[in-house]
């Protein structure tokens, strides 16, 4: 399985690179009113409206910094019932990919209740690297503001 | 797309560029070369890379790429594009569909294999060290043989073996020459003319136009089926 890495402050985490449609440069986004924290707002891609979620934001608390090596990852997932609908993730210094095994990882250990895209771990160059489960990302008040919106695809 | 980041700004002042002064690029007389060989493998060259992406975003990039994310991209499922790898056997120029293909390998010796002959199965040929079954489609296909005067050196360069697997069987085709990948739309492809009466027809399901000649598209389940059907013969 290929990954794609990316960082979290100085922590490194991963994403399936199978999910991944397609990763874009930092795009200009329209920001949702009242949104929860971590909905960035809505992107324009390829001529559809898509969420895109500010990982820093979602977990830090802080906004993504604007730099070349910051990405927009757009993720196809099922966030809403089965249907699979595209979504971005910013995400810094998206600029490495990691080949592992889903054997590779290890049950990480600490109660992620809280935070169930935090899934199991690996070792890379002596750094622990968290797989982020792009289908559990979205919480529940995310989850119901974008059902409210209309799909992307069309 | 136009390069849109301008190194020469004050970020690269930042970036000690030991690759053109002691590296590859320089006089060579970095100690970590013996190790590396070439710049590109050592970790402080990918590390400078890592620091140039991780600059400040440039002006106008921003704007640049939301008008590019934004426009509708053509995709390939979308426009029903389809991809095939055209090649040549004897005078025929045919294809088959680049999923198929594992590999395109130089030509090599064919071992034939003893009491098992029947025309389709030429032998073993070793690609990476593994033992594929070479079958041959001039055979296979009911195709005209080659003239049997002796070919030119020039056209024995261009000959090819094509790895194909097709249902989890690996096969090598021996073909006189390769010509690449071609995408087409299916609005493209021209009927078989139903007056072609050669076996070949059976198993081309559709011609693509190319040049002043067409390609013959091949049925590739067609062939997966009386290939298997020859090396069922061929090995009983």
């Amino acid at each position: 399985m290929l990954f794609l890495l990316f960082r979290l402050g100085k922590d490194r985490y991963a994403l399936d690179t199978a999910q991944i449609a397609e990763i874009v440069p930092l795009v200009s986004i329209k920001h949702i009113p009242h949104a929860p924290p971590g909905l960035a707002g809505l992107i324009n891609y390829r001529g559809t409206p898509i969420p895109a979620i500010d990982l820093s934001q979602l977990t830090l608390g802080h906004a993504a910094q604007p730099r070349l090596s910051t990405r927009i990852v757009v993720m196809r997932c099922a966030f809403t019932g089965d249907e699979m609908r595209p979504l971005g993730l910013i995400a810094e210094r998206a600029t490495e990919t990691l080949r592992r095994e889903p054997s590779d990882f290890a049950p990480s250990g600490v109660n992620a209740e809280a935070t169930p895209y935090l899934g199991p771990v690996c070792l890379h160059h002596d750094q622990w690297i968290q797989w982020v489960q792009a289908d559990h990302l979205l919480s529940a008040p995310m989850r119901e503001v974008l059902s409210a919106a209309p799909a992307g695809d069309s | 797309m136009a390069a849109l980041v301008d190194v020469s700004s004050s970020n690269q002042a930042a970036i000690h560029d030991c690759w053109n002064k002691i590296g590859v690029r320089g006089d060579g007389s970095c100690p970590a070369l013996e190790q590396h060989v070439h710049c590109r493998n050592c970790p402080i060259y990918s590390a400078a890379a890592s620091d140039l992406l991780n600059m400040e975003l440039p002006a106008g990039h921003m704007s640049l790429w939301t008008a590019h994310v934004a426009q509708k991209q053509a995709t390939a499922e979308a426009t029903g594009a389809q991809s095939v790898v055209a090649f040549r056997v004897g005078a025929e120029w045919l294809a088959l569909p680049t999923s198929a293909f594992k590999e395109i390998v130089g030509h090599r010796t064919i071992h034939s294999i003893p009491h098992r002959r029947n025309g389709v199965v030429l032998g073993l040929v070793n690609v990476r060290g593994e033992l594929v079954v070479c079958a041959s489609l001039t055979e296979l296909l009911g195709l005209e043989p080659t003239a049997p005067s002796r070919p030119e050196k020039h056209q024995l360069l261009h000959r090819r073996f094509l790895v194909i697997e097709l249902e989890g069987v690996r096969t090598a085709f021996p073909v006189d020459e390769v010509h690449g990948i071609r995408r087409f739309h299916s609005h493209e492809l021209g009927e078989v003319p139903a007056t072609v009466a050669s076996a070949t027809a059976t198993y081309i399901k559709a011609l693509l136009p190319w040049r002043d000649e067409s390609i013959g598209l091949l049925d590739e389940q067609l062939l997966i089926f009386t290939l298997n059907r020859s090396l069922t013969l061929a090995t009983t």
